[in-house]
C-alpha cells in the first residue's frame, strides 16, 4: 500500500491461493472425465464432422479424424499434467486450448457445464495454481525453498467474478421469466418425468406433493432466490458460510435430479475459489499430553490441507479455537469450527457450524460465550475435545 | 497471509484493463443471451420445459412427398444428425435448449442433410412440419424447408 489509496492497495496486495492448488487438481481430473467420451468416440474413428455439425465460426479449422484424435490426446495429457501440477500454468493453458477448440469446433458440443469448465481453466491459467498439491511445489521444496503460495489479489477477484456468474446469470434469467418464476417450467417437467420417478420406485405419496401447484409456486421461487443468494452471498463475510452451504446443497440437489454432465463436480470444486485467501488465521490450543489433544493435532496435520489452523500445543490447556476476531470457541462449537474448515468434512459440518454462527450473532449460545478474564468458556472442554477427536485410531 | 509487492502505475492500469476486458466479455455474453436462441456462455440452463416433434418428408424432382422416418436411398436420419435431441425428431421430446434453439438447429440440420447426401439423386428438397409446445402452452406448428439439393 505504497501511497495508501485503496485502488493501489487492491492491485498490490497479494493473497494466499493454496486452495487454488486443490482446485487445480480437481479440475484436472474433471477435465479428464469431460474429454473421455469424445476420445472414446474418436479412437474407433467416429467423428463429429462426419455428421451434421455447426462450427461456431465459418473460418474455424475442421481437423481430420486423426488430427482430432491427436488433439484430444494432447488435451488428456494436459489435464493429467494439470491434475498432477506439472508446469501447472502451462498445463492449464494447454488444457483450456483443447477444451475450447473442441467446444468451438461444433456448437452441438456446447453446454453450460463446458462453459464453466472453460472459465475455471481460464482461472487456473491466470492464477498460480501449482503452489500446492503439485509436482511443481514438490520441486521447489526439494530445492530447499518454500513454495510461494501468494498471488495478486486482483487476479483472484477477477476469477471469482467469473465463477459467480453462473449463479447470478441463471438466477436472474429465471427471476425475469414469468414461466420460471411462476413454477410453470418445473411443474411441466415434473409432470412429464413423473413416470420415470415412478419407474425408479419413488412412491406416489412423495411425488404427489412435489407435483402439486402449491409446491411448484413456492419451491422454484426459493430455488431462484437461492441461486442469486449464492452468487451474491459468496462475496460478503457475513453471508460467506451460508452461501457456501447453500451452494453445496444446490449442486447436490441438481446432481440428484438432473443430468448436467460435470457441472455439479465443477460447481463444488469451484467453491475452493471462495476459501478465505489467508492461512493459519485460527489458533487451535490443545494439551499435547492429553491423548484427545494428540489425536486432534494428528488429524489436523493430516487433514488441514488448506492450512486453516495454527496448532499450538500448550501444556494443561483445554481444547480452544481462537477465531479470526479473537473469539474463543470451546467445546462442541470449537470442534465443529475445525471440521467445517477441513475440505473432506466441510460439506457435512458447515450447516451445523452455520447454526453456531447464528447463535453467536443473535445471543451467544452455550458453546460460544466469550470467556471472561481469558478463561475458557464451557465446563466440559476436555470432554468435548475427546468427542472432537473421535475414536482412537 | 497477505503481503504486498511494489508495482508501478502502468502495471496497475494493465491489470485493471485486463479485469475490465474479462468481466466485460462475460457480461456481454450474459446480456447477449437474452437476444440469442442459443444463449451461449450466457448461463441460462433449464430455461424451458418445452417439447417438440417433427415430421420430415423429402420432395422428389417429380413432386412426390415421401416420409423419411424409415430411411431413404440408404440414408437414415439418426445416422446423419445427432446431438441436442435432433436425432429423434419423429417423437415428441424435450427441447433441452429451448424451442428457438431447436428450430434453428433443426433448420440447419435439414440444410446439411440436403447438401451432404450425394447418393440420393431423386430428392429435390426436404420439408418438415414441426410442432412445438413452449412451457406447457398451446402447440404451434412451424413449416421448414431445406435448401434445394445440388443436382
Amino acid at each position: 500500500m505504497s501511497d495508501g489509496t485503496p485502488t493501489r492497495a487492491f492491485f498490490e496486495q497479494r493473497v494466499n491461493v493454496r486452495a487454488v492448488g486443490l482446485l487445480r487438481l480437481l479440475v484436472g481430473l474433471i477435465t479428464l472425465i469431460h474429454l473421455w467420451p469424445f476420445l472414446q468416440d474418436a479412437v474407433p474413428g467416429r467423428y463429429f464432422a462426419e455428421r451434421f455439425f455447426v462450427p461456431f465460426f465459418e473460418w474455424f479449422p475442421v481437423l481430420g479424424v486423426e488430427g482430432y484424435r491427436a488433439t484430444l490426446l494432447v488435451g488428456m495429457g494436459g489435464a493429467l499434467a494439470l491434475a498432477a501440477g506439472v508446469f501447472s500454468r502451462a498445463a492449464a493453458g494447454l488444457t483450456l486450448a483443447v477444451v475450447s477448440f473442441n467446444v468451438l469446433s461444433n456448437e452441438l458440443h456446447f453446454g453450460h457445464n463446458r462453459a464453466f469448465l472453460m472459465t475455471l481453466l481460464f482461472g487456473l491459467t491466470v492464477l498460480p495454481s501449482g503452489v500446492a498439491f503439485s509436482v511443481d511445489a514438490w520441486r521447489v521444496r526439494r530445492e530447499g525453498r518454500a513454495p510461494d503460495e501468494s498471488a495478486p489479489r486482483w487476479q483472484l477477484v477477477m476469477v471469482r467474478g467469473l465463477a459467480c456468474t453462473p449463479y447470478l446469470a441463471s438466477g436472474f434469467s429465471k427471476l425475469v421469466d414469468p414461466d420460471w418464476w411462476g413454477g410453470v417450467v418445473m411443474a411441466d417437467r415434473i409432470a412429464r418425468y413423473r413416470h420415470v420417478a415412478e419407474g425408479m420406485g419413488v412412491p406416489a405419496g412423495l411425488i404427489d406433493p412435489i407435483a402439486s401447484p402449491a409446491f411448484n409456486a413456492v419451491m422454484w421461487k426459493a430455488v431462484v432466490l437461492t441461486e442469486l443468494f449464492i452468487g451474491a452471498g459468496l462475496w460478503f463475510r457475513r453471508t460467506h458460510v451460508a452461501a457456501m452451504v447453500a451452494a453445496v446443497g444446490f449442486h447436490v440437489l441438481i446432481e440428484i435430479t438432473s443430468s448436467v454432465s460435470v457441472f455439479s463436480f465443477l460447481g463444488l470444486a469451484g467453491l475452493l475459489l471462495w476459501v478465505t485467501p489467508r492461512v493459519r488465521e485460527r489458533v487451535v490450543r490443545l494439551d499435547p499430553r492429553d491423548p484427545a489433544g494428540q489425536r486432534i493435532a494428528r488429524r489436523l496435520a493430516r487433514l488441514d490441507w488448506l492450512h486453516r489452523f495454527d496448532v499450538r500445543p500448550t501444556e494443561g490447556a483445554a481444547f480452544v479455537v481462537e477465531d479470526v476476531d479473537g473469539f474463543r470457541w470451546t467445546g462442541g462449537a470449537a470442534g465443529r469450527l475445525v471440521w467445517s474448515r477441513l475440505p473432506l468434512s466441510a460439506p457435512f459440518v458447515a450447516p451445523r457450524r452455520l447454526v453456531d454462527l447464528l447463535r453467536r450473532r443473535s445471543r451467544g449460545g452455550p458453546d460460544s460465550r466469550r470467556p471472561r478474564n481469558g478463561a475458557v468458556a464451557g465446563a466440559s472442554a476436555q470432554t468435548q475435545a475427546r468427542r472432537m477427536a473421535g475414536p482412537k485410531t | 497471509m497477505t503481503r504486498e509487492r511494489p508495482g508501478g502505475k502502468p502495471r496497475h492500469l494493465l491489470a485493471a484493463l485486463l479485469m475490465a476486458v474479462v468481466w466485460g466479455a462475460q457480461l456481454y455474453f450474459v446480456v447477449a443471451a437474452y437476444g440469442s436462441p442459443h444463449k451461449h456462455f450466457g448461463y441460462q440452463p433449464f430455461s424451458e420445459s418445452s417439447t417438440w416433434e417433427a415430421h420430415i418428408v423429402r420432395v422428389t424432382h417429380d413432386g412426390r412427398r415421401q416420409d423419411i422416418r424409415h430411411g431413404w436411398e440408404g440414408y437414415r436420419w439418426h445416422e446423419l444428425v445427432r446431438g441436442r435431441g435432433l436425432a429423434v425428431p419423429f417423437v415428441r421430446h424435450h427441447a433441452s435448449y429451448g424451442v428457438a434453439a431447436t428450430l434453428d438447429y433443426f433448420q440447419q440440420a435439414l440444410d446439411w442433410v440436403a447438401m451432404y447426401t450425394p447418393e440420393d439423386r431423386r430428392t429435390h428438397h426436404f420439408e418438415a412440419r414441426v410442432i412445438t409446445v413452449r412451457n406447457a402452452g398451446e402447440p404451434r406448428v412451424h413449416q421448414l424447408r431445406s435448401v434445394t439439393r445440388p443436382r
